[in-house]
């Protein structure tokens, strides 16, 4: 193999074959959950391993790791301000002031301790004790060197401004999912104000990051979980209306400070939005979620291969929990053969790897992309 | 009679749909009637929408929230020796689960067409779906979950209703984006219901 990983992912992205197909194993919704991490670290025989939760939730993938499963990716994530906890298990988010309680190993965000679920106001709004300030230096300290030392790497760097790039995983969070859906019809001035409260904070936290780090990146993540399984939330006019104008604040600031290709987090079935997402500038789309409603890999491949990028597309809720070895090996070949052909593919699982899953499985997986992942691609 | 009240809310009109519940009560139209011939008309057309890709989320929950409106109007006019419901639900979303919108909007539909909804709320445990069935004597347990890890505590809640001999006939419902008939049916389960419309299809199959 004569290429880097970057150079590898800059003929992917480029829709042209590379040598081997980049592996994503590392961001937050392409990595495993905590209480996984721990099994599968042990079953691999690793004695010393980090062994917790980072910023944002996000795990600390241990190297030694990575490197068994030959990620080619390297994870630069913002600064986060320190989280509070609380009684009953909750603790507070110190960037938005929204609650999270751990459920069996997962993080949620309930609905009915949003904290602004019984807003009616702007005022009301504006009275939310926790808003990011842009100018606290936690989101930026020591952010360039290392987004630095991960380019010399070689590596391909992932950035990741978390929850400065997510406003409708804010919102919600903020008023409960129910609250954000009904807002632009019972209360449009509440939905404009506190949508683009979260932008406008959003945008200068994202600028002064990308200032430091902009030039050393290679992918820049975009957030926001709007489809279900059985078809997207909203109607793509309404996507239009309430949502991108929002998005494109961001990524207009994006395309003028870094060359990352921008990439778009949203599970579910996402296939009838996909338009709107184009225009606000998405490449890549993030997690592919196969199993969803007319998000089959050939559909996504045939429509929109030449314009987006996919990085994703293991299914994790049938294939990765209860499929056999041989099953998982020869479902992540014709992933990889569907949405890989020409380019356009970087692998990886449609969300983060659950305890229901055999290790077996997780290391045929990757055993599988390292091997089949030669281009030109096998039949 | 009740055109008014159908448009309004199938056309997502709160206002008018509480408007005009409240001239039907007015004119002393029997409240079960409201609700038959009038919300659950209504949101049978909401449903409709949402099938056939009119209707998204939003609406959905624009209408349940009309929903509840209106049959909080509603119920100071049924006295408890009038109600007689078409069967009663007891549901929730599983243990080791905290969502609960699709839940939620399973409820009001179920409640429109004139269910007796009993809501555990979240994260339930095992235990509590079972002793709240043979506390509420009821004729259907609706389980909701949106996460794979928490199917096996579903599979759980029906081993026990089904070891219970006074359980034994309940019905169960599953639902949430893991789950699909053939799974539902592996587990043991009675039904399942894709989305919020087919879960109420399903339920009204299930008395039947």
């Amino acid at each position: 193999m004569n290429l880097t990983p970057q150079e590898n992912f800059w003929k992917v992205v480029n829709h042209e074959e590379p040598e081997r197909l980049p592996i994503f194993w590392g961001g937050s919704n392409s990595s495993i959950v905590p209480s996984h991490y721990d099994t599968l670290c042990k079953h691999l025989g690793f004695t010393a391993y980090n062994n917790g939760v980072g910023d944002f939730g996000v795990i600390n993938l241990q190297s030694e790791l990575k490197e068994r499963f030959h990620s080619d990716v390297e994870l630069l994530l913002i600064g986060a301000p320190h989280r509070m906890s609380l009684a009953d298990g909750i603790t507070q988010d110190g960037m938005w002031g929204f609650f999270m309680k751990d459920v069996g190993g997962f993080r949620t965000f309930p609905d009915q301790i949003a904290p602004l679920r019984q807003a009616k106001t702007i005022d009301d709004i504006e009275a939310h004790p926790i808003w990011p300030d842009p100018d606290d230096p936690i989101y930026y300290r020591g952010q360039r060197e290392k987004a630095q030392a991960l380019h010399n790497s070689g590596k391909i760097v992932l950035g990741e401004a978390s929850y400065a790039s997510a406003p409708f995983f804010i919102y919600p969070w903020l008023r409960g999912v129910d609250q954000w859906m009904m807002d632009s019809r019972l209360n449009p001035d509440l939905y404009r104000h506190l949508a683009q409260k979260i932008t406008a904070l959003s945008a200068q936290i994202l600028e002064r990051w990308l200032e430091q780090v902009g030039p050393y990146l290679d992918v820049l993540c975009f957030y926001d979980d709007i489809a279900m399984q059985t078809g997207p939330m909203v109607s793509l006019d309404y996507y239009r209306q309430w949502i991108l104008p929002y998005e494109k604040q961001l990524t207009d600031i994006a395309k003028k400070m870094t060359r990352a290709k921008l990439s778009i987090h949203c599970c579910g079935s996402c296939y009838d939005l996909i338009p709107g997402f184009l225009e606000v500038g998405y490449e890549i789309l993030n997690p592919v979620q196969t199993r969803a409603k007319n998000m089959d890999a050939w559909r996504l491949k045939q429509d929109y291969g030449d314009q987006l990028t996919f990085y994703g597309g293991v299914d994790v809720q049938r294939l990765l929990p209860f499929g056999t070895v041989d099953e998982v090996r020869q479902g992540v070949k014709e992933v990889i053969k569907t949405l890989g052909t020409g380019g356009g593919l970087l692998f990886a699982t449609s969300h983060n790897i659950e305890p229901d899953t055999p290790i077996e499985n997780v290391v045929a997986m990757f055993d599988t992309a390292y091997e089949y992942g030669r281009y030109p691609l096998k039949d | 009679m009740f055109s008014e009240l159908i448009l309004a809310l199938s056309t997502i009109e709160k206002e008018k749909a509480i408007e005009e519940v409240g001239r039907l009560l007015k004119e002393k139209v029997n409240p079960f009637q409201i609700i038959e011939k009038g919300i659950m008309l209504g949101m049978n057309i909401v449903g409709q929408k949402f099938e056939e890709g009119d209707y998204f989320l939003p609406e959905l929950l624009l209408a349940a929230d009309i929903v509840e409106a209106c049959t909080d109007l509603i119920k100071p006019y049924i006295t408890s020796d009038q109600y007689e419901s078409k069967g009663i639900i007891v549901i929730g979303t599983i243990s080791g689960d905290m969502h609960d919108l699709g839940k939620n909007l399973v409820i009001r539909t179920l409640e429109s067409a004139g269910f007796k909804v009993i809501d555990l709320g979240v994260d339930v445990p095992t235990e509590k779906f079972i002793s709240a069935a043979k506390e509420e004597k009821a004729d259907i347990v609706a389980i909701s979950t949106l996460l794979t890890t928490t199917m096996v505590h579903m599979k759980d809640v029906i081993t026990g209703l089904r070891a219970d001999s006074d359980l034994k006939d309940v019905k169960v419902l599953v639902g949430g984006s893991p789950l699909d008939d053939e799974y539902a049916a592996k587990m043991g389960a009675d039904a399942y219901g894709e989305n919020v419309v087919d879960a109420l299809r399903k339920a009204q199959e299930l008395i039947s």
